[in-house]
């Protein structure tokens, strides 16, 4: 069949138009929130803080903004108070069910026509009695590997997304934890060829681990917008480093053959057994 | 332009790029192997997810009728496209690539959408139609990953196995060449052909392909011919592009559409070989027990055949010689001691023992006998169950085997030397003639029906021993019955239960049920034993069978048989 030339063209002009909103550098560093987890029906007050030396700085143009977990779209939640070069705000999270929320500090600088926005930070709304790992903010994103406090292979950001998004289902938490953790060394392991392929099976097994538990939480075949999986994968993917390191895997990975479970038992691929975790 | 000269020198960077390729390979040998050749734009966890979703919806359709490590499914997966150039291409890594190239904010939205275009924005989506057309145009002739997957099937063919091949988009680019290099015999490789961007079908297979996918742009591909109610957003007209491309999902529009669906599921299941599904087959051996009813059998895995023992005979006479069936013939063997009477009997695979609860007298103390494969040993455990109506079978999970005795309710436990009861939180009604086997896959010890709950009521509860306690399951089932054969498939992983008697003396079954840990399904079969009560039935681990022998037929003529019946895949009856 032949390339069809003019679709391809108009395809590559319209990336050439993204590039016009392209990312400026940020002078904008923010801190993670103290502290970056309260509870449910709790009404801590948190505090966020961001330092801009840039003297060119509008104090009264900092804001703290709410990113929207699935569209990205931006919220103003409030103007930040300056103290020299240290902008401050605080904010009550407070919802009834468990939920992680993302900020950014926007900040508008003079003779300068875009805002300028920091990297993001987390604040969790948690489970009552669940203890997660601080969020490890801009930090946790400046290396492959991320931070992981707590020694579980989990990344503590990713850690923290899990048990906030997925609270109402313990099969769950424990397929993404189990995925996530298959991510982790795929990523961030060894990269010798068989060191890379055990990774890759084992990140297999999770997949079809989570696609079981999938199909029996939803009963049935799970929309690819809803695959637990692929959350998750987002989740751990996302700085372009780690992104580009999980793609030039996959790309090696063109002609291999992958079974999955003896006889179909998909659940038999979880490191845990789902029949005996409650819901 | 400057996007497009940045693409183009990234793709032909890709030309010339060394690919250090680690491949895997972890798929099951099967009798049936079905592999799913993704098409663009999936990483190796989405197709895997995929196949996945695929496998499910395959086994829910098929039920129990096949066992579950006769099909096995298998990726063979592609993430490389190779362009008109030449060149190879990952299409994610090259939008990654792009994208930081031109500048673009790599926000988790954008990020994630590399890896799932179906909810990229406009502009992704753009470079992935451009992307699927240039790579459509493809000289597979040279490729690695052909003659993997080429080496992969003539390996399965090689063995004898049967291959289906579910091709998604330009999975069928693939197979199709493949199938012309191999030239396979048209009967053991079959292609299952959706969303193929070629023209024909490898072996004239069928193909589905839905109105208003992306891929039906492609000069000569396929016509569509199916067109889901159930996929709002999917598959709209142009130019409504995003609904295009999402119209080209596997899962999301063809596996869950209501007419795609059903077409590609019906497709691969006419595919799976019948003789992989099991039927009823009577046997015709030259040598042969004589009729009776409640023979005791039990396969004896040390000496990799079947056991009968003794029975009541037509003249009410009490049996108790020894038979081993070999697969095709009943062989009496005469050991120098025997039990007196027949009793239930399990296979003790911890001691290499047949174990036999030998009923001497009603209420009375059951006698303990052993088989070894040549001898009866009687044994003197210091305490026995009751002489009672009772089943027996082997927990293997825990390495004791269980009676239940139906009169009493008591639960006793034999662990090579010695019988214990115990006392479970919660136990079946008390009941005779009931049905008992050890379910494997699952750890239970499954107990079923009996008489009788009232007058002329057979009971037609389940019950499941955990090693610790009985739990009725809430399960419904069979009609209630008593006297009712069954047997354990470690192929099938299915407890299949057959006949009995709806009523006391009274009307006879010949239905065939199987349960696979949470639920019963009948089995309809044109061809059946005649309804019977109190056969012997078993599992054949040597052959892959259930074997059923004898039982009461009816009340005038010929009231008790000695009948040989099969239940397996037809490769094995």
């Amino acid at each position: 069949m032949k390339v069809k030339p003019l679709i391809l063209a108009s395809a590559l002009l319209v990336i050439g138009a993204v590039g016009l909103y392209a990312f400026q550098a940020t002078t904008v560093t923010i801190s993670p929130a103290m502290p970056s987890t309260v509870y449910v029906n709790s009404t801590t007050t948190v505090t966020i803080t961001a330092q801009i030396a840039d003297p060119l700085v509008i104090p009264s143009g900092v804001n703290l903004i709410q990113i929207d977990p699935v569209t990205g779209s931006p919220t103003v939640v409030g103007s930040m108070s300056p103290n020299s070069q240290t902008f401050t705000i605080t904010i009550q999270p407070a919802t009834p069910v468990p939920a992680l929320f993302s900020y950014q500090v926007s900040a508008a600088f003079k003779g300068v026509l875009r805002r300028s926005l920091s990297l993001p930070i987390t604040v969790a709304v948690a489970p009552a009695g669940i203890i997660l790992p601080p969020d490890p903010g801009p930090a946790g994103m400046a290396t492959l590997a991320g931070i992981d406090t707590t020694g579980t292979g989990v990344r503590d950001d990713v850690a923290r997304w899990i048990a906030v998004n997925f609270y109402n289902s313990a099969k769950t938490r424990a397929g993404a934890t189990q995925y996530a953790q298959a991510l982790q060394a795929l990523i961030a392991g060894p990269r010798d060829a068989k060191t890379q392929l055990l990774n890759v099976e084992t990140e297999m097994k999770a997949v079809d681990c989570l696609t079981y538990i999938d199909y029996t939480v939803y009963g049935g075949i799970v929309p690819s917008s809803q695959d637990t999986y692929a959350k998750v994968l987002t989740q751990q993917l996302n700085t372009a480093q780690r992104a580009q390191a999980y793609y030039a895997i996959d790309q090696q990975l063109s002609g291999s053959f992958f079974g999955d479970a003896p006889g179909g038992q998909l659940g038999s691929e979880c490191n845990f057994n789902p029949a005996t975790l409650p819901n | 332009m400057r996007g497009r000269g940045v693409i183009m020198l990234l793709w032909l960077i890709s030309a010339t790029r060394l690919r250090a390729q680690s491949t895997g390979d972890t798929c099951l040998p099967a009798p049936t192997a079905i592999y799913f050749g993704n098409g663009v734009l999936n990483t190796h966890a989405e197709a895997e997810s995929a196949m996945g979703k695929l496998d499910l919806a395959v086994r829910a359709k098929l039920g129990p009728l096949v066992g579950p490590t006769s099909i096995q499914f298998c990726l063979a997966y592609d993430s490389e496209y190779q362009l008109v150039s030449g060149g190879l291409i990952n299409l994610p890594l090259q939008l990654l690539d792009a994208l930081e190239q031109e500048g673009v904010e790599l926000t988790s939205q954008v990020l994630s959408s590399i890896g799932n275009v179906a909810f990229a924005p406009p502009e992704l989506q753009d470079i992935a139609l451009a992307s699927i057309e240039s790579a459509s145009t493809v000289n597979l002739a040279l490729r690695p990953d052909l003659q993997a997957q080429e080496a992969h099937y003539k390996q399965d063919l090689s063995a004898g196995r049967k291959i289906i091949v579910v091709a998604h988009s330009q999975g069928n680019l693939y197979v199709n060449q493949a199938y012309t290099d191999l030239a396979p015999t048209p009967a053991d490789f079959d292609v299952v052909a959706v969303a193929s961007p070629a023209d024909y079908v490898a072996g004239g297979g069928p193909w589905t392909t839905l109105r208003n996918d992306i891929i039906t742009l492609v000069p000569g591909a396929l016509l569509n011919n199916e067109f889901n109610t159930n996929t709002p957003g999917y598959c709209n007209p142009p130019p409504d592009l995003t609904s295009e491309i999402n119209c080209h999902s596997f899962t999301d529009s063809y596996l869950v559409g209501n007419d795609s669906g059903d077409r590609i599921l019906s497709e691969i299941i006419s595919d799976i070989p019948k003789s992989i599904q099991p039927t009823w087959t009577e046997r015709f051996p030259g040598s042969s027990p004589g009729p009776r009813f409640s023979s005791a059998m039990a396969f004896d895995e040390a000496h990799n055949e079947m056991l009968l023992f003794g029975g009541g005979g037509p003249i009410s006479n009490v049996l108790n010689d020894t038979w081993i069936w070999n697969g095709a013939n009943w062989n009496q063997l005469h050991p120098t001691t025997s039990p007196a009477v027949s009793g239930p009997m399990a296979y003790d695979s911890l001691h290499d023992r047949i174990v036999m609860s030998s009923r001497v007298s009603l209420f009375g103390a059951t006698q303990t006998w052993l088989w070894d494969g040549s001898t009866w040993t009687q044994v003197f455990p210091a305490t026995s169950p009751l002489g009672d109506v009772y089943a027996m079978a082997y927990d293997r999970a825990r390495g004791k085997t269980v009676l239940f005795g139906g009169g009493f309710a008591q639960t006793w436990l034999w662990d090579g030397s010695t019988w214990t009861q115990v006392f479970p939180a919660t136990s079946p009604p008390a009941r005779f003639d009931f049905a008992m086997a050890y379910d494997a896959i699952h750890q239970t010890v499954v107990l079923f029906g009996g008489c009788c709950n009232g007058p002329d009521v057979s009971w037609a509860d389940t019950w499941l021993w955990d090693g610790s306690t009985w739990t009725k399951s809430a399960a419904s089932g069979p009609p209630g019955r008593q006297g009712a054969g069954i047997a354990y498939d470690s192929v099938l992983q299915e407890i299949i239960l057959f006949g009995g008697s709806a009523l006391l003396n009274g009307d006879l079954l010949g239905d065939t049920w199987a349960w696979n840990g949470s639920m019963w399904t009948q089995l309809l079969y044109s061809t059946n034993p005649a309804p019977r009560v109190d056969s012997a039935m078993a599992y054949d681990e040597a052959h892959q069978q259930v074997i059923l022998f004898g039982g009461q037929v009816g009340n005038v003529s010929t009231p008790i048989v000695n009948d040989t019946w099969v239940w397996g895949p037809s490769t094995t009856n």
